[in-house]
């Protein structure tokens, strides 16, 4: 493949420059072998989505831009605590209570070998950074924002990898700020939640019609700790949104939430899996999709349960509204349970706007077009409700108003 | 006297299964005037409040039906309820993430727009919802939810008669609203029915016991079988359904 030939250099030029990297040597392997998940057969994330666009064009790893600002008052965020990921390249100032420590090596919480993009952001990533979060940051507000504005097209490797101390509570707000760049984004975040610490993780996607973004999140809980992540994503070209959550530590909680809208030609992969490795622990999946036009979406969602990890509690739900002919969702639920004394839950829907509540709503003077409206959007909202941030959270409700005039019911 | 409603030999039929389910069925109802329509199960009570309204899985084969003069057949349904249809339903839907405050408003703010009256202001709008939420004696709390999630089906009741003092129709139709209440509930419903009876509002309630006519007591009451009114008559004739049931007319 061409296009493989084309990463191989890259990943040689990357090389010369920096120390020779096992893992990264690894990683290219496995990606060079592999190549971009095309219409792989049997694997569920990827095979409803049409990927062919990702060989045609050959993606530089060259990072010259990274000097891009930021309207901060168009998201209404503070501008404080904030790590600005310009291009693929991540760019902070210190903060109280966050060691910061640039490039060193550290052991990933995930393989490299269970994605190909993962693969690839593991080979190519060459500017990470770790951050060690401690009680000094508690109770505060993490924003990392992502921003493009590249002319040529980029491959986008960033890497954050956060740890917090035990006993340590903080919001991290991921934002994807909209452009017109014609990059490949693969950005990836990894938390460790030490012993009772708490994250509450928003994740919000402007839409983009020119860029790609595959967007990994690899989250391991120790004991007592509680992960929240509430994502949304307003259409974009080709995008992802893949979640892994490792409950290993004993009255770990995960609450994992979503909204996607999709329109137009848009594509949209959602894949959420939670591992209950060990008892006492309990986990949430709740996500739902909006679905217009031409565009498309996949939920592949899964529970497992290690086992030995008794009295695990677990709920998986994927709701979806399909407003048009075109439009095509595939939702795929699953559960893999060892353990025999636990309680799992699971249920996947795809509808249209029901009917008899339309009627409800028209015989109490509600013309249709606003009653659909008014559905979609309370559809929307019992998640957009659910972004702990609520400078993020009126950002995404405003995002949502826009969207919603703009929706093609033809059905 | 004014006529508010006028039906004449009505036919309807469910659209999808070409069921017939209105036989040519004969209805006048006058300004100020409260009829009730009582009848078997599957007799069509509530097929003809749901054309009334204008659902669009009944499909009307022939007949007329006039509001003010004005033909009802053709026009959408959020136009009827805009010029002065209410209907309270039997089951109401539940409507995720959409407030009780939020969605009544749309609902006043969208009928004063067509009849060209000047929008509520919020606090008008509050004053107005507030005592009317005292009136019905609605859980507050409960409205604070999304709309009938989690109400139980007497407070989904309560709900609609909410519904109608805050929409203030001309034509209001009660479909089994009495069902699943209890005596409190039956009572409140009875009241606010009775509360809102003048000379300018008329009521078409459709029920299947005896226990709502006897707090409201209708003008009229119709026997309504296989698609047809049988038999006409006041409320003595609620009396008669209850000692003979329905036999006696068929």
């Amino acid at each position: 493949m061409e296009y493989i030939k084309h990463y191989e250099k890259n990943f040689s030029d990357l090389l010369k420059t920096s120390d020779i990297d096992h893992a990264k040597q690894n990683s290219f392997d496995f990606f060079s072998k592999s190549g971009f998940p095309i219409k792989k057969k049997g694997d569920e994330r990827w095979k409803y989505l049409d990927l062919r666009s990702l060989e045609k064009t050959f993606y530089s790893t060259d990072y010259d831009n990274d000097n891009l600002t930021i309207n901060f008052d168009s998201i209404g965020l503070d501008k404080s605590n904030i790590i600005s990921v310009n291009n693929g390249v991540p760019k902070y100032e210190s903060l109280e209570g966050i060691e910061i420590i640039p490039n060193e090596l550290y052991t990933p919480i995930f393989s490299f070998s269970e994605d190909e993009f993962l693969s690839l952001n593991t080979s190519l990533s060459s500017k990470h950074l770790l951050l060690k979060v401690n009680s000094k940051f508690n109770g505060k507000v993490l924003n990392i924002v992502y921003i493009s504005d590249s002319e040529k097209e980029i491959l986008e490797c960033p890497r954050i990898f956060i740890e917090v101390e035990q006993n340590v509570e903080l919001t991290v707000n991921e934002i994807f700020i909209s452009s017109d760049a014609v990059n490949l984004k693969l950005p990836v975040i990894e938390i460790i939640l030490n012993e009772n610490s708490k994250v509450f993780h928003n994740l919000v996607f402007q839409s983009s019609f020119t860029e790609n973004n595959f967007k990994f999140t690899r989250v391991d809980q120790k004991e007592d700790s509680f992960y929240k992540l509430t994502s949304f994503s307003n259409s974009s070209l080709l995008a992802a949104n893949d979640i892994k959550v490792g409950l290993n530590g004993k009255n770990s909680e995960c609450d994992l939430k979503g909204l996607y809208f999709t329109t137009l030609n848009s594509q949209f992969n959602t894949h959420v899996v939670v591992e209950h490795n060990v008892p006492y622990t309990k986990s949430n999946q709740y996500f739902k999709g909006i679905l217009s036009d031409n565009s498309r979406a996949v939920f592949s969602g899964k529970i497992y349960v290690e086992k030995n990890a008794q009295k695990a509690y677990a709920e998986q739900k994927d709701l979806n509204l399909v407003m048009s002919k075109g439009a095509e969702i595939d939702t795929k639920p699953g559960l893999e349970i060892y353990a025999d004394d636990v309680e799992c839950y699971h249920g996947a829907t795809a509808g249209h706007v029901d009917e008899s509540t339309l009627y409800y709503m028209m015989t109490r003077g509600i013309d249709k077009k606003s009653a659909t409206q008014m559905l979609v959007n309370g559809f929307a909202t019992e998640i957009i409700n659910e972004i702990t941030d609520e400078k993020l959270r009126s950002f995404a409700q405003k995002q949502s108003d826009d969207i919603l005039p703009s929706l093609s019911f033809d059905l | 006297m004014d006529k508010i409603l006028e039906i004449k030999n009505l036919k309807a039929s469910v659209t999808e299964t070409e069921e017939k389910i209105l036989n040519g069925l004969n209805l006048s109802i006058g300004k100020g005037e409260t009829h009730a329509i009582m009848g078997p199960n599957g007799g069509g009570k509530s097929t003809l409040v749901n054309v009334i309204a204008g659902k669009d899985s009944y499909s009307v084969d022939s007949g007329e039906i006039e509001f003010f003069s004005e033909d009802l057949i053709e026009m959408e349904v959020d136009e009827r309820a805009k010029k002065g249809i209410f209907m309270a339903f039997q089951y109401p839907s539940e409507i995720p993430g959409v407030r009780p405050w939020q969605f009544i408003k749309a609902s006043v703010d969208s009928k004063r727009k067509f009849l060209g009256e000047k929008e509520l202001s919020v606090r008008e709008f509050s004053k107005i919802y507030d005592e009317n939420i005292k009136i019905v004696g609605m859980n507050q709390d409960l409205m604070k939810r999304s709309l009938n999630e989690g109400f139980s089906g007497g407070e989904k009741k309560r709900n609609e008669v909410f519904q109608m003092l805050m929409l203030e129709p001309q034509l209001a139709l009660l479909d089994e609203t009495d069902s699943g209440l209890d005596v409190d509930a039956l009572k409140s419903v009875g009241d606010v029915v009775n509360r809102m009876r003048n000379n300018e509002r008329s009521f078409l309630i459709v029920t299947h016991y005896q226990r709502l006519l006897d707090h409201i007591k209708p003008d009229f009451v119709h026997v309504l079988i296989k698609g047809k009114i049988v038999e006409s008559g006041g409320y003595e004739l609620v009396k008669k359904i209850e000692e003979n049931g329905y036999e006696s007319f068929v």
